[in-house]
């Protein structure tokens, strides 16, 4: 148990947190899966109702156990209705029946060291449940930061552009406990609040006139806001305190950050965020350290949300730029963003939830790009052919061994039933490409 | 967005009402979305390049006038274009050399045009919501299918270039180079088969000759496009 104790603070060593592996019984449409983590950045891609969101639900759940126990932090709710629900029956008569217990578990590297636990779901509660290496680190640490231990804490943080909204004002009040604790406050809720961030910056600008410095968190987030956002001058944003307002500064432009665009808005809100938490929970880390040393694990569900393309390109590799010692979890639609995986050696990874495929970040145009979100062979099929398609794919089927035989077919199929003015002319144009003589080019 | 050339107001052609133009349009541009290039099929409708509510002047000016499908007509609206730099118009310029194409992706600034055409670029497509798609827009596309259409003609495009690799020589088939017109002509969507079929000449002079009003002097005889 004494190997737990490291210092690690102000150490050389830098400390690892993130996880490894997820895997999912009963919990919402998955019955049984496994989903695998990289290092830094894991980009998780797929079909609309795949899952991912469910993945990142999952993993923020578990969230937990990266928290000191029982320090009052509100959880990410495992809630009844998170356990898979099966069908039964066919037709008309049917019936669901909810598979109790739901259970996630997930394997996590904590402070260096691997470690499992897991959430179960049961009729009637929800419980964490740690390995014996684990709950013995969990004493250890809630042990430390009360007896005020040299040690760095890990960032959790869970972001989702669906539940952004401005919370009210007396939600938004973060807890002045003082404690280092603060920063896991609302930490895996899933929500931006723009309100707290305004007044947090508030706060920090009239400590900074009274003490006449900054506060290492406040210049965190600046130095943070320089590596995210480009043209934005981390020097030049600032709280008006007549306006009531912060005001951010693009290439020397000043302007209310009420008013920017909703994707420049949620986008720095988040990077603040990050850096913030990181500087609460490490306070006495100085600000360059608190960037490059803080471990986490932050889970950003639609990260292309709201960003335009040129930013989406580059926002990954900014993110894990900035802070290079936390592990980001991300869902996305975008092309772009999958464009913008910078390949790494095993450290980040594109994983389509669809088939449960791993695809190594790499050089890729934005067509190939494309090609994975979706998946381009299924859409194929049913793009090309709306109507009867089935009948033509059958027609098309013996097409690589007898292409004469497929183009028989396709002329029956013309002759009986009526088709589209479009798709007609294309299976005529199939039919003479099937009957051409292979390799007369020459 | 291929580039256009409505040519000069016909002879004798008097635009008492707006609506007067739609036949000489017609002939000189085809029944295709000036912006999204989706065949028209019901509902047609003519653009103009600044509102009519707002410059009513304009509304029966020959150069004010492309076409527009619903839905590009609609989003655009009556937002006030006065000043036309700051976008891209299919009858000023190329647009195929600023707006690039993907297969399920919305169209996007191509690479190294500079600043201030990204930002046209972007304008453009947000004027008349080319990046509309079933993601960034799951209520409005369900009505709003230009997204799907594009898609379903990069599917097409791909599907002809790879039989055209296989046996190439199927352009020399007439009746292959006369059905695969027509269905270019069907699907639509000029950009598309312009992207789709790069380094393959034949068929990108077939495209661009497929619909009526492409300005062909912005392209080279190998279909390359020029400024």
């Amino acid at each position: 148990m004494s190997e737990l104790r490291r210092g690690t603070g102000l150490g050389d060593r830098l400390r690892a947190d993130y996880v490894t592996c997820l895997r999912l019984e009963n919990f919402r449409r998955f019955s049984s899966t496994e989903v695998s983590f990289a290092r830094r950045f894991t980009l998780l891609i797929g079909k609309n109702a795949c899952g991912k969101t469910s993945v990142l639900d999952a993993l923020s759940i578990n969230l937990g156990h990266f928290i000191p126990y029982h320090t009052g932090v509100r959880l990410f709710p495992f809630g009844v209705a998170d356990v898979l629900s099966q069908r039964f029956g066919t037709g008309r008569s049917f019936h669901f029946e909810t598979q109790f217990p739901g259970i996630i578990r997930l394997s996590a590297v904590f402070d260096g060291l691997p470690m499992d636990c897991s959430v179960k779901r049961t009729e009637r509660r929800s419980s964490l449940a740690a390995s014996q290496g684990l709950a013995a680190y969990q004493v250890q640490l809630t042990g430390s930061v009360r007896g005020g231990a040299d040690l760095t804490l890990p960032v959790v943080a869970y972001y989702s552009p669906n539940r952004l909204r401005a919370v009210s004002a007396k939600r938004a009040q973060l807890r002045k406990a003082g404690s280092r604790l603060d920063g896991y406050v609302r930490a895996t809720e899933a929500e931006l609040d723009f309100n707290s961030l305004l007044s947090w910056w508030k706060t920090e600008e009239y400590d900074a006139v009274r003490y006449q410095t900054e506060s290492i968190p406040l210049e965190a987030v600046r130095l943070a806001l320089q590596g995210c956002i480009p043209g934005l001058l981390g020097n030049g944003t600032h709280y008006d305190f007549k306006l009531e307002e912060l005001i951010v500064n693009i290439d020397g432009r000043p302007e209310p950050f009420s008013q920017s665009s909703t994707g420049f808005r949620h986008f720095i809100a988040m990077v603040c965020d990050i850096a913030r938490r990181a500087s609460l929970l490490n306070p006495l880390l100085p600000t360059q350290e608190v960037l490059l040393r803080t471990p986490g694990i932050v889970i950003i569900d639609e990260i292309d949300a709201h960003l335009h393309p040129e930013w989406q390109r580059r926002a990954v590799y900014d993110l894990i730029k900035t802070f290079p010692n936390m592990q980001f979890i991300a869902t996305t639609h975008s092309p772009f963003i999958i464009q913008g995986v910078p390949p790494s050696a095993g450290e980040t990874m594109i994983v389509r939830l669809d088939d449960m495929n791993r695809i190594e970040p790499q050089e890729m145009s934005i067509e190939v790009a494309a090609e994975y979100v979706q998946g381009v062979q299924n859409v194929e099929r049913s793009y090309v052919f709306e109507e009867q398609s089935a009948k033509i794919i059958e027609a098309l089927s013996p097409a690589l061994e007898s292409p004469g035989e497929s183009a028989k077919r396709l002329d029956l199929l013309l002759e009986a039933e009526p088709f589209s003015p479009l798709t007609k002319a294309l299976m005529e144009l199939k039919g003479i490409a099937l009957r051409q003589p292979e390799s007369d080019a020459e | 967005m291929r580039p256009v050339r409505r040519g000069v107001k016909p002879a004798g052609l008097t635009i008492k009402r707006y609506s007067d133009a739609w036949e000489p349009l017609k002939n000189a541009l085809g029944e295709y979305c000036s912006y999204c290039e989706k065949p028209l099929t019901d509902v047609i409708e003519i653009e103009h390049v600044k509102p009519k509510k707002i410059f009513p002047n304009e509304a029966i000016k020959w150069d004010n006038l492309l076409i527009g499908c619903k839905f590009c007509n609609a989003i655009k609206g009556t937002r006030p274009t006065d000043d036309l730099e700051l976008y891209i118009w299919p009858h000023l310029e190329n647009p195929l050399l600023l707006i690039g194409y993907a297969a399920q992706a919305p169209p996007f600034p191509r690479d190294g045009i500079g600043e201030s055409s990204f930002q046209r670029v972007l304008r453009t497509i947000s004027l008349v919501g080319l990046d509309r798609n079933g993601v960034s827009n799951p209520r409005a596309s369900k009505t709003d299918n230009r997204w799907v259409k594009r898609d379903e003609a990069f599917v097409i495009a791909r599907n002809i270039r790879s039989d055209l690799e296989a046996k190439p020589a199927l352009m020399q088939v007439e009746e292959y180079a006369k059905v695969l017109r027509l269905v270019i002509e069907k699907t639509g969507f000029c950009s598309v088969w312009w992207t789709v079929f790069e380094g393959f000449a034949a068929v990108r002079l077939m495209a661009l000759d497929a619909f009526p009003g492409t300005d062909r002097d912005r392209f080279d005889a190998e279909g390359e496009a020029l400024t």
